[in-house]
């Protein structure tokens, strides 16, 4: 979008986004969702994190 | 060797092999997914539930051990993939090195928390799930790749540097992923004893 990203607005937009989606998630979730949500981070985290390995 | 296996990397674009890399990381995390889900889906949800609520303790306890100054030794392959597979050509390299990673059961895995992927695709019994919390596992290991090729000309870097800062940020990794693994063990905990 042609925006300069600093640190302040990426946690403005990161805040934002996880509010929004945390909303969406619990109108629409069973326990079974929460945890595959849940999970779903996990695999995410863990796949980023393994980029850090030496 | 190694100007045979430098022959057998040439010939395709780096674009190509950063694409059948991606995709089949995606693919393989996708189908390892499915099917723990399906093999899951075997087993009763009484007995899946009571497996979930004892390993939702210990992964409380291991993350909690993960945090403190001496973790416990992650169980794994501790090894890269074959280096042999330089040799079959550059594509299907890509495509078995891609494989590989994005099922992450045959190399080096660092972190306690990747058990959360194959056991939570197994416990949950349903391959639609399975596939999914693996697939995003297999694309994030497969299209990171991209942020290795195109990040460090952005930020001016060499690739030898960009890859020692990834190394170097390696601790607050280690937190990061032995926190969550914790939270995920404190829901587990929460939701199957509700």
């Amino acid at each position: 979008l042609g925006m300069r990203l600093d640190r302040p607005k990426l946690l403005a937009f990161g805040l934002i986004a996880g509010t929004l989606v945390g909303v969406l998630i619990r109108l629409a979730s069973s326990d079974e969702v929460w945890l595959v949500v849940l999970l779903g981070i996990s695999a995410a985290l863990v796949g980023l994190a393994q980029q850090t390995l030496p | 060797v190694h100007a045979a296996s430098q022959r057998n990397q040439a010939g395709s674009s780096w674009i190509a092999k950063a694409v059948v890399f991606a995709l089949s990381a995606t693919f393989a995390g996708v189908l390892a997914g499915w099917a723990l889900g399906f093999a899951g889906s075997v087993l009763s949800f009484d007995a899946r539930v009571a497996v979930a609520s004892v390993l939702g303790i210990v992964a409380v306890a291991v993350g909690a051990m993960e945090l403190g100054p001496r973790p416990p030794r992650v169980l794994q392959w501790d090894a890269e993939t074959p280096q042999r597979w330089m040799n079959v050509g550059a594509l299907r390299w890509a495509s078995l090195n891609g494989s590989a990673l994005g099922t992450g059961a045959t190399s080096r895995i660092g972190f306690w928390l990747w058990y959360v992927i194959p056991i939570g695709a197994f416990l949950l019994g349903s391959p639609v799930w399975g596939a999914l919390i693996y697939g995003i596992y297999g694309l994030v290991r497969g299209w990171s790749v991209w942020a290795f090729l195109l990040l460090p000309r952005r930020l001016g870097m060499g690739g030898d540097a960009f890859g020692l800062w990834l190394v170097t940020h390696g601790e607050l990794s280690r937190v990061v992923v032995a926190t969550q693994l914790v939270i995920v063990g404190l829901v587990v905990v929460i939701v199957v004893g509700m």
